[in-house]
């Protein structure tokens, strides 16, 4: 079937056949790989993206349900050549060992930012509770994220 | 994935008439969470998916003559954050809270956790316990059942063929009620309840004049506990009141051996703990908002 949405700003119109995930159409057909394809089932987080400003796993969305709406993945998230507070602050404080869970995470954190610019680091570690590290490296995770919401303040 | 065909309906009648059209090879389908991961793991054989996730019309929490009516379509984000949900029915912003992650809150649906009647359902205990009618349409029309009819066994409810969850009504409470939902689960954010309780009450003088008690997975179905409803009936609230009624709690549970979750013998330990706990919550809650009332 036919589905027009957008990545990173730019509209796509697809021909795929419905029991094609959102995060295959991505990394498959779209080329987006930053996304990655982790446990498959909705536990792990390492495929989440925003749909309309939300986090999701991409793994449990069918594509034909994010038509019209707006998708970012972690390619859309810098700008001009320029990295975002967050992708800067996670190079900054270390907070990728191995890297596999670091888009999930950067997009659930700027969701959080989103609605909430000065998180406890408890309310860091609820809003990113549905994304695993296995490196274990949570504690630089929840520093670069404290550190790009005081970077983010700043700006505004 | 099995290859599907994937309807979209305009409007309830439709989504209702495709089902019908397909029967047993077609589902709903509204956030997914629960439907793909089944399909994936092949354990469910689809050939129709009805969506219903566009049919904003079902995605609502609005105030009706003091009670509340949710929209099946609302997700347990919405649900979690909605300040109608701050008084006395708290206990259900709470389960919606505790489901998963993040990123399932924002998929993931009340209808959908109740219609497809996993054992697991969070949403359920607390329904229970406010004594929840849901309005099922189906294509002779529509029918309400009290929730604690719904549920027949794990993933079987009394939803026919074609029938659909339309709404949750929520009565209206005394000023003096409170609820609260406790659970055990692995950690937040990863895997299904272990086990769970929603207690509410409501206050008069200081007297329990209404008690709910219901529990979550400790039984093929999510199930209300009428032995310790009626033992807190007329009762003052007080701590070892709700230790006994805890232990009636624990009795009364019936958990499946084998589950991955946890094993019964764990379960009857938790059970009385959880129900304490919620129902000191309950009747704290109570009081409070009494006080708020009276100001």
């Amino acid at each position: 079937m036919k589905i027009s949405f957008t990545v990173n700003g730019r509209s796509q119109e697809l021909e795929i056949r419905p029991e094609r995930t959102l995060l295959e159409v991505l990394r498959d057909d779209l080329g987006l790989t930053g996304t990655k394809h982790g446990c498959d089932s909705g536990e792990c987080g390492a495929c989440t993206v925003l749909i309309d400003g939300e986090p999701a796993n991409s793994c449990l969305v069918l594509t034909p349900a994010v038509r019209g709406r707006h998708v970012l993945t972690i390619e859309g998230l810098a700008e001009d050549g320029k990295l975002h507070p967050l992708q800067q602050a996670f190079i900054d404080h270390g907070a990728l060992q191995c890297g596999f869970c670091g888009s999930g995470m950067i997009l659930s954190a700027k969701a959080l930012l989103d609605r909430n610019p000065s998180p406890s680091r408890a309310e860091v570690r609820r809003g990113l509770a549905g994304n695993l590290c296995r490196c274990s490296g949570y504690q630089q995770i929840v520093d670069a994220v404290m550190d790009a919401a005081d970077r983010l303040r700043e700006v505004r | 994935m099995r290859p599907f065909e994937y309807l979209i309906p305009a409007s309830v009648d439709e989504a209702i008439t495709m089902r019908q059209e397909h029967g047993d090879c077609s589902r709903f389908i509204a956030g997914g969470t629960e439907l793909v991961v089944a399909m994936k793991a092949g354990k469910l054989r689809v050939d129709y998916l009805v969506e219903l996730s566009r049919l904003t019309t079902l995605r609502y929490l609005k105030l009706t003559d003091g009670g509340l009516t949710i929209g099946p379509l609302t997700t347990h984000a919405e649900i979690a954050r909605s300040p109608l949900l701050r008084g006395p029915w708290l206990a259900l912003a709470e389960a919606s809270a505790s489901i998963r992650e993040p990123q399932v809150q924002n998929l993931g649906t009340i209808g959908g956790n109740i219609a497809f009647a996993v054992p697991s359902a969070d949403t359920a205990p607390p329904l229970l316990t406010f004594d929840a009618m849901l309005a099922l349409q189906g294509p002779r029309g529509t029918r309400t059942v009290p929730i604690s009819e719904f549920f027949l066994a794990p993933y079987r409810s009394v939803l026919g063929p074609a029938e659909m969850l339309v709404e949750i009504h929520l009565p209206g409470t005394g000023s003096h009620f409170g609820s609260a939902f406790c659970k055990v689960g692995r950690h937040h954010g990863l895997g299904l309840s272990v086990v769970s309780v929603a207690a509410s009450l409501e206050l008069e003088a200081g007297t329990i004049v209404r008690a709910r008690v219901a529990m979550g997975v400790a039984a093929p179905t999510p199930r209300r506990v009428v032995e310790a409803e009626s033992l807190l009936l007329g009762e003052k609230p007080d701590s070892s009141l709700f230790r006994e009624a805890g232990r009636l709690v624990s009795q009364a549970a019936t958990p499946r051996a084998g589950s991955i979750r946890g094993s019964p013998e764990y379960k009857r330990e938790v059970l009385p703990v959880l129900a304490e706990r919620a129902l000191g919550l309950a009747a704290a809650r109570a009081s409070a908002h009494a006080e708020r009332g009276s100001r």
